[in-house]
């Protein structure tokens, strides 16, 4: 291989030396221009070194110098002059380290000396010398670059890095300067600087490398720590910059060069040619390659900005993208919180008024506002006005409702404590009342418009000339603790209530007469559809609730055409069960007795009357009605007996059975009829013998109209009559109980009870009893009692609220409301009774 | 001379039914007997069914036959007619034919029952001013003749009481507004169902209002609602006024009228969203051609809010 490679050379250096001798001008003129670019470049160099630190100064120069000194010696091994020179230039630097490089260098020398005189031929020996020593020198590089990398990543400091950057300029340098002399030389020459040039990098190797080693041994510890560090140092900066030190040393190179030319041209003119070509071009290519990888550095460099840039847009973005979503949700909370005081403001207007006073509270009317009063926890409005007054020439007529503004109050009405009644006679004789009365009272836990409650009406009357209300008065407690609102209505009685006349039929358009108390209830309800709902009410959900007499009235006003929509439910305790069939002129006539009475002719003259005269000419017999045990003489009397309610053809338009036969049964009840079972007891009878014996009591029956009819003994048996109780019992299904079911059975959706629980020392189920327990007044003494109580509450109640009736069966009709409700298949007694045709012909009438 | 001397009685009969005729002539040797229909009683004319047994006028309905009468010369002719007609209704002869220019006739009647009719010429509905006096009568043809009686619409009170009038001729004096409505006229005779006629009595009268709520209550910044019921016919015109000032629908008032089945008009003036200057009197005047009426209502403020009643 060697041999080859010396065969080719001859030709290739004939051939460089021609190029050299024709291109001899151009070269000189480029040799001036580098050198003014090289002027211009040796600012830098001065400016970078004060920057550096003292050790590299020292370090660098002297290293390079040496380089400097080995190429002399070795392109001028033939002149002695050339060798003097260099001793003298290091004699000028006494410095310790220096001299220590020096004796290395030294050594390095004479060893290669040496071998080359030692072997056959020249050219074989440098050729193969620098092959084995360039492998090694790349491999130490590699592996110092290497380490450099590492101390790069160890140190951080921008200090070190600027040291680094002008440790390395220098070497780069030293590299020029080699390649200036490679190239002066001849052919042969050229081939000798370039194995020089190898040998300059192997000594550069080594004299790097003896350093490190003698800072090794010589210092203490923490002197070789930092001997190490330096070196190290300055071995990275020299790598990583190797374009801009070259640059640096191109210049110094170029200036030394010029010394030397200086001296070459002297002594041999044909030697500068070729060196300058090839100097020219290869700063040339360095120049190039140096710009190249200024550009690609500033392209990574515009690189690097861009990926920042762009995640800096990136993130700009995302923080942009955030702002809009707090921005959002910043007006969406807004909005939600305009919304949440929009609900409280609406919620809060929408409160009940104020109270005054602490216990009043105003409602509204179609009529006008009225002030209530609170007690137990619920409002009282008590004579609240709903129909206009029946004096004068509305005596007798049916109600009529408040149409016109001027029979309104003015201002706000104060219903605190009103409670004017009609006229009526108590059980005594006497009279109380007005004839100006059609008032209601209403009783509610909420003055409010939401959340509106069912509404109980109240209608009670012993019998249909009073006493009225009775014992059927609102109980605010009640109202609050179930939810419902109580309206306690006024309703004319007596002849004010019920007089029915033909004189009174035909004046009246249309011609009819009599039942006004129902027209009455018609105009209450009327009322509570306009007005009911601002005191809290639900025009929707109507109970009637009527007692005794009054729930006479129910029965016949839920069989009316009038009351359609009016109403929801009713429930009717303890009626009646004699309801009106004869002709309205029957009646007419058989009510002349008033007017002869009064001495009157004509209507006017009845129309003058005062309400004391009327109630005095009322005959005694309108007033009272059998309630005992059925008496002989009644047997032939029922025909004539006299009937507050008449058929009237408008309100009371049929006898209520002939409705029931015509009408469907419902799903729903819209009628529950009840009883209890000692409802005739009255004082008056209980004190007719202190201890009612067996004997008393079969006395007593053998002296009726059930002893009449020989029927005593059966009596007896079947009831065990033996007590008061029993009597009272005996009495009470004849008159009441056994009638009412009669009237039941021909609606088979009405449901039927009977109250059995027992009160008292006689353990007696009195009228009041079912009424007493539903409006919270019953008072129980024992558990039974209690049970009792519960029950009854829970059958009206849960009837007003869901409008079915539980323990209700269709094939069980009766319930026993006992301690519980409890459904049976019939009132044993009662089947007996309408056998033996005493049952419904001795019914209570009223 | 030959003579009839048995003839069948007049005859009832319903449609689909069958009957028989039967005539008998003594001595009536050669001579022709006939059965003839005339077509009603003062109609002379008559049609002639039949000759000796021979039918004139073929129908599938009759049959005719001739047998021997109890007597030595005399005959029995028969006929019969099935499936009996409304049109077979009347009076039926039995001719001998003496001579060209003289018979013997013996005539019988055949009545059909029908169901009562009531005339066509009935009025459906009459006007009457309030306080006037009004009759009515109605007609009805059927056999037998039927009955007529009246009754009002809705079961109500008859105007002179009760609920039945059994007189063809109503009668009400000094009509009132309340006579106002549907009138039936009723058709019986026992045949088929009875006939119905309603006939609408419809009573010009003056307008009257009734408010059911005088007194409105609404907070500032709610909605109100006046109304007035109005009774009047012919229908009146209704106006709101406030301050003298009539309130036309606007976008603050908007007034609605609406008239129901029973001649009531409802007129409800809306106030959207009441100021203060909305509280006060409001008047409500209806006017027809018979007179006018007024009501006063009045809007009045509170502390809650009142919902909308309807």
């Amino acid at each position: 291989m060697g041999e080859l490679e010396e065969k080719e050379t001859p030709p290739t250096e004939t051939t460089a030396a021609q190029q050299e001798a024709l291109e001899e001008p151009k070269e000189t003129d480029k040799m001036l221009d580098k050198k003014e670019d090289a002027k211009e470049k040796t600012p830098s160099p001065q400016t970078s070194k004060p920057a550096s630190p003292n050790a590299g100064k020292k370090s660098s120069p002297v290293a390079e110098k040496k380089i400097d000194d080995a190429e002399l010696a070795k392109s001028k091994s033939g002149n002695g002059e050339e060798i003097i020179d260099i001793p003298a230039e290091n004699g000028t630097k006494p410095d310790s380290a220096d001299d220590k490089k020096i004796s290395k260098e030294e050594r390095e020398v004479k060893p290669k000396k040496i071998p080359i005189g030692g072997l056959k031929l020249p050219g074989f020996f440098m050729k193969n010398k620098p092959k084995a020593d360039g492998d090694g020198a790349e491999g130490e590089l590699l592996e110092k670059e290497k380490e450099e990398d590492k101390d790069k990543e160890a140190n951080g400091d921008a200090a070190t890095g600027s040291g680094k950057d002008e440790q390395k300029s220098r070497p780069g340098l030293g590299e020029r300067l080699r390649s200036f002399f490679a190239r002066k030389p001849s052919a042969e020459k050229e081939k000798k600087q370039l194995v020089n040039g190898d040998a300059d990098a192997k000594s550069e190797a080594t004299a790097e490398a003896t350093p490190a080693e003698d800072a090794s041994d010589a210092p203490p510890k923490r002197g070789l720590l930092n001997a190490i560090k330096l070196p190290i140092a300055n071995m990275i900066p020299k790598k990583k910059s190797n374009d801009d030190v070259e640059l640096g040393l191109g210049k110094a190179g170029l200036a030394s060069m010029e010394t030397l030319d200086d001296s070459l041209k002297d002594q041999d003119t044909v030697d500068r040619a070729p060196v300058k070509t090839n100097g020219t071009e290869e700063l040339k290519g360095e120049l190039k390659d140096e710009k190249l990888a200024a550009e690609e550095k500033l392209a990574a460099e515009e690189e690097e900005q861009n990926r920042p840039v762009s995640l800096l847009t990136r993130l700009r973005g995302y923080k942009c993208s955030v702002d809009d979503a707090l921005i959002v949700f910043g007006i969406l909370l807004f909005v939600l919180l305009l919304g949440v005081i929009g609900y409280v403001l609406t919620h809060e207007t929408l409160t009940s008024p104020p109270l005054r006073e602490g216990r009043y509270i105003m409602a509204v009317t179609g009529c006008g506002p009225v002030e209530g009063v609170k007690e137990d926890g619920a409002f009282a409005f008590r004579g609240i006005p709903y129909a206009k007054p029946p004096v004068d020439r509305l005596r007798w007529k049916p109600a009529e409702l408040i149409d016109d503004i001027n029979m309104c109050w003015n201002d706000t009405l104060q219903t605190h404590n009103s409670s004017v009644v009609c006229t009526q006679r108590l059980g005594n004789g006497t009279t109380v009342g007005d004839e100006d009365c059609l008032y209601l009272d209403v009783v509610t836990p909420h003055v409010r418009y939401n959340n509106p409650l069912p509404v109980v009406v109240l209608i009670g009357a012993e019998s249909l000339a009073g006493p009225s209300p009775g014992i059927l008065r609102p109980s605010a407690r009640y109202s609050r603790s179930h939810d419902v609102i109580f309206v306690r209505p006024n309703f004319r009685l007596g002849v004010f209530g019920f007089l029915a006349l033909d004189a009174l039929t035909k004046e009246a358009h249309p011609p009819t007469s009599g039942n006004y108390a129902l027209t009455d209830i018609i105009a209450v309800l009327n009322w509570i559809k306009l007005n009911i709902v601002h005191f809290g009410g639900d025009p929707q959900s109507v109970t009637l609730l009527g007692h005794r007499a009054g729930a006479t009235l129910v029965t016949l006003l839920v069989n009316s055409q009038k009351v359609k929509g009016l109403y929801t439910r009713a429930w009717a305790s303890s009626g009646s069960a004699i309801l009106p069939g004869k002709p309205l002129s029957e009646s007419g006539k058989q009510n002349e007795q008033l007017m002869a009475t009064l001495e009157c002719a004509d209507i006017q003259c009845l129309r003058e009357a005062s309400s004391e005269r009327l109630w005095a000419a009322t005959p005694d017999t309108w007033l009272h009605f059998p309630v005992d045990l059925p008496q002989p003489q009644e047997a032939n009397a029922s025909g004539s007996r006299h009937e507050w309610l008449v058929l009237d053809g408008d309100v009371v338009f049929e006898h209520p059975s002939d409705t029931w036969k015509r009408e469907q049964a419902n799903d729903k009840p819209v009628l529950v009829m009840g009883a209890t079972a000692h409802e005739a007891h009255t004082e008056k009878l209980r004190e007719l013998h202190a201890n009612w014996t067996r004997e008393e009591v079969r006395a007593y029956l053998e002296n009726s109209q059930i002893g009449a009819l020989g029927l005593t003994d059966e009596v007896i048996e079947k009831y065990n009559a033996s007590s008061y109780a029993s009597l009272v019992s005996i009495i009470s299904d004849i008159r009441s109980v056994c009638p009412l079911l009669t009237n039941a059975r021909q609606q088979p959706s009405v449901p039927f009870y009977v109250v059995t629980q027992g009160e008292g020392p006689d353990q007696l189920a009195t009228v009041d009893a079912d009424v007493q327990a539903i409006l919270g007044r019953y008072e129980p003494h024992t558990v039974e009692q209690r049970r009792f109580v519960s029950a009854m509450q829970q059958l009206f109640y849960y009837y007003v609220s869901h409008g079915t009736v539980q323990s209700f069966v269709q094939n069980r009709r009766v319930i026993n409301v006992g301690q519980d409700a409890q459904p049976e298949e019939d009132y044993l007694p009662c089947n007996y009774w309408i056998s033996k045709d005493i049952v419904p012909r001795y019914a209570r009438v009223d | 001379a030959p003579v009839i001397s048995q003839i069948s009685k007049d005859v009832v009969a319903s449609v689909g039914d069958s009957v028989e005729f039967n005539c008998t002539v003594e001595e009536v040797g050669q001579l022709s007997v006939s059965w003839a229909k005339r077509p009603s009683e003062s109609d002379t004319n008559s049609v002639v069914l039949s000759m000796r047994n021979i039918l004139s006028l073929p129908d599938q309905r009759y049959n005719v036959t001739v047998t021997e009468g109890p007597k030595t010369g005399s005959a029995i002719y028969t006929f019969r007619i099935q499936n009996i007609e409304v049109s077979d209704m009347g009076p039926y002869e039995c001719q001998v034919l003496v001579s060209a220019t003289e018979k013997v006739t013996k005539k019988l009647s055949l009545q059909i029952k029908t169901p009562p009719v009531i005339a066509e010429n009935t009025p459906k509905s009459t006007l009457v001013t309030e306080g006037q006096n009004l009759e009515l009568t109605c007609h009805a043809n059927g056999f037998p003749k039927p009955t007529i009686s009246w009754a009002r619409e809705h079961n109500a009170v008859m105007p002179a009481g009760g609920h039945l009038l059994a007189e063809p001729t109503l009668r009400i004096r000094s009509v009132h507004r309340m006579d106002r409505g549907g009138y039936y006229c009723i058709a019986q005779n026992g045949e088929g169902q009875p006939d119905k006629r309603l006939i609408r009595v419809e009573v010009e009268f003056r307008p009257q209002i009734a408010v059911q709520r005088p007194k409105i209550a609404q907070m500032v910044s709610h909605s109100a609602e006046l109304e007035c019921s109005v009774q009047g016919y012919p229908a009146p015109t209704v106006v709101w006024h406030k301050n003298g000032v009539p309130l036309q629908s606007s976008r603050h008032h908007e007034v609605a009228n609406t008239a129901s089945s029973s001649g009531t008009t409802t007129s409800v003036l809306r106030i959207d969203s009441v100021g203060e200057e909305d509280f006060g009197d409001y008047y409500c005047n209806a006017t027809n051609k018979l007179g006018h009426a007024d009501a006063r209502l009045h809007l009045f403020q509170t502390v809650i809010p009142v919902p909308s009643l309807s």
